[in-house]
């Protein structure tokens, strides 16, 4: 829901994500944040990019090899994990040897460490948002704390504390009912 | 108004802006940092220079890179990235980069370094171009911070040429 929320405010496809692997270590661990912006200008050999060529998962990796068509002005793109031995030749899915630049969707221009974890845990342990009711509500509480961190702070504070509030009025109505239940037996 | 978990978000909210604000000063002291690095490459044996049965050019040859990078590194530098990419242009291609040769520097202490060493990535023209091609030899710098903004550089390094035959 953060997330959605910020694609909204930024009108961009995704200004921000999150580290998945360990392949660009000892740079970007897993849960690492990167920052993106996506520029006009053409891609140049260093530069971080995040790439997608029709998978599940975006890319995070450097550009080592660049070759721009005079006529086109179209680039032939090579990329490569830093911690990983071969470049990703192989794992282009377009069966061809170079990556084309409308694969990328933005190059990486900040960082932050860790605070993806949130969003790595949100996403591949959904357990955690379904223990009990006061573990429920800290976990709301972590979530929008770091989403302060990145978004508007006070409008937030303001939905954190509805939610909050809410959170607590379930409570009591679960209370009240229960009370109910035992006085009609 | 006075619960535990009120207090508990108060306390988290401020101590995330602390840390937001620590970061976001930690970032913008880099710009206080103005690197003078240098660096010269030389180029000691083109090792062997053919063309491929796809018909590209390949050319593997070994280099001579002294570098004193010290002057990139601040409080807030993790690591800095280098690399060496050869640049030319072709008939075809208005621009090729092709990066040779790169390393992490983990400190300060290994940012003053001399290595004598061929090329880590294959030199490999889109074509057939590299005879007598004259190119540059670029040092580029990608300064990964503990948080915030990356910087990146470069140093052109400019009058390399290749043999006129294969070899």
């Amino acid at each position: 829901m953060v997330w959605k929320g910020l694609i909204c405010i930024t009108g961009s496809e995704s200004p921000v994500v999150v580290v998945l692997t360990g392949s660009m270590e000892p740079g970007f661990k897993r849960g690492d944040i990167l920052f993106l912006y996506m520029s006009k200008d053409p891609i140049r050999a260093g530069e971080i990019v995040v790439f997608n060529d029709g998978r599940k998962v975006p890319i995070v990796h450097r550009v080592i090899e660049v070759h721009e068509r005079r006529d086109t002005r179209e680039a032939d793109i090579l990329t490569k994990g830093d911690a990983n031995d071969m470049d990703d030749r192989v794992l282009y899915t377009s069966s061809q040897h170079w990556l084309q630049q409308k694969y990328i969707k933005g190059r990486a221009v900040g960082f932050l460490p860790y605070v993806g974890y949130v969003t790595i845990i949100m996403t591949e342990k959904p357990v955690i948002k379904v223990w009990n009711c006061w573990n429920f509500k800290v976990f709301m509480l972590i979530k929008w704390s770091f989403s302060f961190f990145l978004l508007n702070f006070f409008k937030l504070s303001v939905v954190a504390l509805i939610i909050l509030y809410c959170l607590q009025w379930c409570k009591q109505l679960t209370k009240r009912q229960g009370f109910c239940r035992l006085s009609i037996c | 108004m006075h619960s535990f978990g009120y207090r508990l978000n108060a306390l988290l909210t401020f101590a995330v802006t602390i840390l937001a604000l620590m970061c976001a000063m930690g970032s913008l002291s880099d710009n206080l940092n103005t690197p003078s690095p240098s660096a010269e490459i030389q180029i000691m044996n083109i090792n062997w220079f053919q063309k491929q049965p796809q018909g590209n050019d390949e050319v593997s040859l070994t280099m001579n890179i002294s570098a004193d990078l010290q002057s990139l590194f601040t409080w807030n530098t993790k690591q800095v990235f280098i690399f060496v990419a050869a640049e030319y242009e072709t008939p075809k291609n208005s621009l090729n980069q092709v990066s040779l040769w790169d390393a992490i520097i983990p400190a300060k202490e290994h940012a003053k370094f001399w290595i004598h060493t061929s090329n880590k990535y294959r030199f490999v023209d889109q074509g057939n171009n590299l005879r007598g091609k004259k190119f540059n030899l670029t040092l580029h710098w990608h300064v990964m911070p503990k948080t915030g903004k990356m910087f990146a550089d470069k140093l052109v390094m400019t009058g390399y040429s290749l043999p006129e035959e294969y070899r």
